[in-house]
């Protein structure tokens, strides 16, 4: 092993490889820009190149890992091939889910953001006090601030450990609106009924 | 109108199971394939009152959410078949206009919730340096869920047990309260800031009168809503502990 004195110095090596050596050490996603303030003579435009290179490199080799987009960074995972057996050497019951309530509630909250208690209230027709917490506690969720409104009502927002624990590059993963299916009817009615409060709705009147 | 007969439409609906009135009517829409900008509200209506008939038998609790559904219900049934006065144009807001923006609005939410699971299946799947000890902490942050939170039966079972302990007066002075809701949430931010938790009980001080201790129970419930606090449970029917919570003020 090279000690400091004899180390390469940053001529010699590839900034793809110190990206590599760099993204295997890490516990958490690395952002581009911290790769680049790491790494001499780099933008993280270029870092987006490399990592890119990188990613592509693993796919050619067919390595068990290759680099995900999550949080606004890059980790190295292994493939998801390869989870039964990371399972065993875990050796423990899987992790519980978050339940259908806390899902829905932090649908809104990613969408409605920062958001008070009342509106996701309003939206899901029940009491969101329980799950509220629960996600709170789990770290998916956190106090914004507070609400201009009626007693200052305190507004919550998603947290880097929401797109971590889903594994999402950003917040902008998440579907846009307008791509969601439209379950009941076509979406030009849905559109007059959302933006032209005065109109009539369904249709004709007999 | 076409929503008025309603016999010979009723549903079995005992074996499912909804997050909330919401919810159940999302499913009464698809269930029976009505335009949800045209809901025969007699029907749905008729079916609703089926479920929380069944329903409330069993969870009296989220009972209240689907009662004030079925009475929102029973105003639009009630308003369609009101004969519509012969407005000249515009302004004629069909009744169930609200309530149409509503059930989508949450059905997009609801879709929202799937994407969500799915990915959380696909990242159950990839695994990264470090991913033991951050399981440890997701697991631990899960592990502190419901078992330990003090319920609201919980909080008026042990303030039933404190009023217990009051001094009863023997004579009722009629006279405004000494103490507001404001002191009292100011005392239990002073206990709080000094010592990061305290036990429930000992929020409530010895020899105050009972008024007193109804304020501080306010006041507590009052900080608990705003997440100001916690309030935890080690055991069942244990003592309950108030900690410092998200919304805490300093």
């Amino acid at each position: 092993m090279t000690d400091a004195s004899t180390a390469p110095t940053r001529a010699v090596l590839d900034t793809k490889h110190i990206v590599e050596a760099l993204l295997f050490a890490a516990d958490h996603p690395l952002t581009s820009v911290q790769l680049a303030s790491l790494i001499e003579d780099t933008t993280a435009a270029m870092i987006e190149d490399v990592v890119r290179g990188l990613e592509a490199d693993y796919v050619m080799q067919r390595r068990a890992f290759g680099i995900k987009r999550i949080a606004d960074g890059f980790q190295i995972v292994t493939r998801s091939d390869y989870a039964a057996w990371i399972e065993r050497l875990r050796a423990a019951a899987p992790r519980p889910r978050l339940s259908r309530p806390a899902l829905e509630t932090l649908a809104i909250v990613a969408y409605k953001q920062p958001v008070a208690r009342v509106e996701l209230e309003s939206i899901r027709g029940v009491s969101v006090d329980a799950v509220l917490r629960t996600l709170l506690e789990r770290g998916m969720v956190e106090v914004a601030g507070r609400g201009e409104g009626l007693g200052r009502p305190l507004l919550y927002r998603t947290t880097g450990h929401f797109l971590e624990y889903f594994g999402l590059p950003g917040l902008d993963a998440l579907p846009r609106p307008e791509e969601l299916e439209v379950l009941f009817a076509d979406r030009e009615r849905q559109e007059e009924l959302e933006f032209d409060s005065g109109d009539r709705i369904a249709g004709e009147d007999e | 109108m076409a929503d008025v007969e309603s016999t010979g439409h009723s549903v079995k609906l005992e074996t499912l199971d909804f997050e909330g009135p919401l919810d159940l009517l999302v499913y009464l829409v698809k269930k029976n394939e009505v335009d949800i900008y045209d809901i025969p509200i007699a029907v749905v209506t008729e079916q609703f009152l089926e479920y929380v008939e069944a329903m409330t038998r069993e969870k009296l609790e989220s009972a209240g959410e689907f009662l004030l559904m079925a009475a929102t219900l029973m105003r639009i049934k009630a308003q369609m078949l009101l004969p519509q006065p012969d407005l000249d144009d515009e302004e004629i807001d069909d009744p169930r206009r609200e309530l149409v923006l509503k059930i989508i609005e949450y059905q997009q939410f609801k879709e929202i919730a799937e994407h969500l699971r799915d990915h959380e299946s696909s990242r159950r799947l990839l695994f990264s340096r470090g991913y033991r000890e951050w399981l440890a902490e997701d697991e631990a942050r899960a592990e502190e869920e419901p078992a330990n939170r003090a319920t609201l039966g919980d909080l008026l079972r042990a303030f039933a047990d404190v009023m217990g302990q009051a001094a009863r007066d023997r004579v009722h002075h009629l006279e405004p309260l000494a103490v507001t809701i404001e002191e009292k949430v100011d005392f239990i931010r002073g206990r709080l800031r000094r010592e990061g938790r305290s036990s429930f009980r000992e929020l409530f001080v010895v020899g105050e009168p009972r008024s007193h201790w109804i304020v501080t129970f306010v006041a507590l419930l009052e900080m608990a809503r705003e997440g100001e606090i916690r309030l935890r449970q080690a055991e069942r029917f244990g003592d309950i502990n108030v900690f410092v919570g998200e919304g805490f003020k300093k």
